[in-house]
């Protein structure tokens, strides 16, 4: 099978594990030589300058707006939208998008972890999750925001809603996501409540999340790798990223003003 | 305390008739009579009919007889949606304590109405709710104990997996819309007749009451601002009617307190139970996840039914503890988890969410 020849320029954080995941994948072929056919880099700055070569960029929705905008006028560059190659999430998408579920009606998500402060991005990437799902953009957005906590309220022109809540204040390591989407025919619930594990000790009983480890990230590399070898265009664009990121703006106002921010207008 | 039980009064009975069923099951009460008016429709006294031969119990056709003939203590009311609070109101006036189905009312000003014939007759009124499940009253317990600290934040998705009727799309150009009562009485077979009656209810009005209840019992807070969005998503009846099957609302509490509610008729199709019900606590301290639905216990076999659920709720005293509360509410003066004051202020929050729903402003919850 043919491989394509994959140079990863990642900062420290990002290097064991992309060097792990698309070591599972057959149509990466790793090199650290300077001839290569496609770069994984979570440096905006240099997938800029990386003209007509196809690179993935993690962690796109870091970026600042000059850079979106200019990496959205290039071709090559394909933002890593992690989230969206969740497995669950795929599943998600995989029945919406075949017509299991009809039209979507409602997407309910859950993302709380011990970070402190609820990130622009990190809100940015679940958003991303509702334009996509809606395929569409939301005509009314609704925010309300506490200490370490946000909530976001989105609806959408031809009657989908989302709920979206963002918590930074679990203790030490907690974590808890949860995703449902309700269609038309039918339903999606993606709920780490449902994969838990229960582990009983000396303190008590414990519930032990069985997560989706890093296979959202395999599966993104892999997919990145594939589509270049077919020249096949990629799902995601940079222009996903811009959209998120306007519609991020639109909630921050919105819990700013405790005003409805009309959609339309912002994204 | 009496030794005698209870004299329960079923006013109207085309709903719910687990209510009435769940009064007759305690021990500290029992039905003496059905009664309606006399001008309600044909379908309504066949009902009533129906319930009374199978408690053998006399079926009267005029409140003020049934009170001179049978002497109740309560009026349990359990009649078409819109019914309700107006029956409650003359059962209160006439100095019985009462027990209504949900929806109270989708009109405040019957609600006041209510509030204040409860008040004038000093007689105790429950509305009927869920707030006595078991995952609720552990979560009850968790957020009393202090273990979650402070709530900041809680959400309760409330779906019902049940039909109504043709889906959204299938009503042909030349077909008539959907009549809401017509529909309404062929639902009562599966049990999605929830808001039976003429006036079209859509499921924030029908079935809000039971979520509501729900933060309201756990946050003690009052709800000041709501955003909702609403929308008929599945059932052309609602559609036709122009209620809403699906919507989701933002609720903004005292003490800083954020919520949350979705709820849905979602369809038989989306859920392999009774539909996916359950609530998100966060506090300062802890937070919880819970399933309304625990605990519950699976059960599989060879030919099952479709539509027969594969988890069955066990160990649900909800029932047997509304009335419990209720006696000792009459004796003792003591509290319920619902009452006519907090069936009003979830009807205030109702009617809030419907008009931020129209205006797409959020509204406040008028007092």
């Amino acid at each position: 099978m043919k491989r394509l020849n994959v140079s990863i320029r990642v900062s420290p954080e990002w290097q064991e594990r992309c060097h792990e995941q698309a070591g599972r994948s057959n149509a990466i072929r790793l090199t650290n030589s300077d001839s290569f056919d496609a770069v994984v880099t979570d440096d905006a700055d240099f997938a800029m300058h990386l003209e007509s070569c196809p690179v993935l960029l993690l962690q796109p929705m870091q970026s600042d707006d000059e850079t979106i905008q200019t990496l959205v006028r290039s071709s090559c560059c394909r933002p890593g939208l992690t989230e969206r190659w969740r497995p669950s999430v795929q599943q998600t998408h995989a029945a919406l998008s075949d017509g299991r579920l009809g039209h979507p009606g409602l997407l309910r998500v859950h993302v709380w972890n011990s970070n402190d402060e609820i990130q622009p991005c990190q809100v940015a990437q679940q958003l991303d999750l509702a334009l996509w799902l809606f395929a569409d953009s939301p005509d009314a957005v609704y925010a309300v925001e506490r200490d370490r906590y946000l909530q976001v309220h989105l609806g959408f022109p031809a009657g989908g809603m989302a709920m979206l809540d963002f918590a930074g204040s679990l203790s030490a390591d907690n974590r808890y996501d949860s995703l449902s989407l309700i269609g038309s025919t039918g339903a999606v619930y993606a709920d780490d409540h449902a994969n838990r594990s229960l582990l009983l000790h000396d303190q008590g009983t414990s519930a032990v999340r069985t997560g989706e480890s890093d296979t959202a990230l395999a599966g993104l590399l892999n997919a990145f790798a594939t589509d270049v070898l077919h020249g096949k265009e990629p799902a995601e664009s940079m222009q996903d990223v811009a959209n998120a990121l306007q519609l991020t703006r639109a909630v921050l106002t919105s819990a700013a003003s405790q005003t409805v921010s009309m959609g339309a207008q912002h994204v | 305390m009496s030794d005698q039980p209870y004299r329960a009064l079923v006013l109207s009975v085309v709903k719910h008739d687990y209510i009435a069923r769940a009064v007759e099951a305690h021990p500290r009460f029992q039905l003496v009579a059905v009664c309606d008016d006399a001008d309600v429709p044909a379908w309504v006294h066949e009902r009533h009919e129906m319930f009374a031969e199978e408690f053998d119990l006399p079926c009267v056709r005029d409140l003020d007889e049934a009170i001179v003939r049978f002497q109740p203590d309560l009026a349990v009311v359990s009649s078409e949606a819109e019914r309700h609070c107006a029956l409650a109101v003359r059962a209160a006036e006439r100095g019985l304590h009462v027990i209504v189905d949900k929806p109270l009312s989708t009109s405040l000003a019957e609600c006041d109405r209510l509030v204040q014939a409860v008040g004038a007759a000093g007689v105790r009124c429950l509305v009927w709710n869920r707030n006595h499940l078991p995952a609720l009253q552990q979560a009850r317990e968790a957020v009393q104990s202090g273990r979650l600290g402070q709530l900041k934040a809680l959400h309760c998705d409330f779906y019902f997996s049940k039909d109504a009727g043709p889906p959204k799309g299938s009503r042909t150009a030349d077909a008539p819309p959907i009549n809401w009562l017509e529909r309404q009485i062929e639902a009562h077979a599966d049990g999605s007749d929830g808001g039976v009656g003429v006036a079209p209810m859509g499921e924030l009005e029908v079935e809000g009451i039971y979520p509501l209840a729900y933060l309201r019992m756990l946050t003690g807070q009052a709800v000041r601002r709501v955003f909702a969005r609403t929308t008929s998503h599945f059932h052309q009846a609602h559609v036709d009617n122009d209620v809403d099957d699906l919507a989701t609302v933002t609720l903004e509490m005292d003490n800083d307190v954020v919520g949350s509610l979705c709820i849905g008729r979602i369809g038989a199709s989306s859920h392999p139970d009774i539909g996916e019900i359950k609530l998100h606590l966060m506090g300062t301290k802890g937070s919880m996840v819970i399933n309304e639905s625990r605990p519950e216990v699976a059960v599989y076999y060879r030919g099952q039914p479709e539509k027969e659920f594969r988890h069955l709720r066990i160990a649900d005293e909800n029932n047997f503890l509304l009335m419990d509360e209720f006696a000792a509410a009459i004796e003792t003066g003591s509290d319920v988890v619902l009452d006519a004051i907090g069936g009003r202020e979830i009807c205030a929050i109702v009617q809030a969410c419907l008009k931020s729903a129209q205006s797409g402003q959020a509204e406040r919850v008028p007092d």
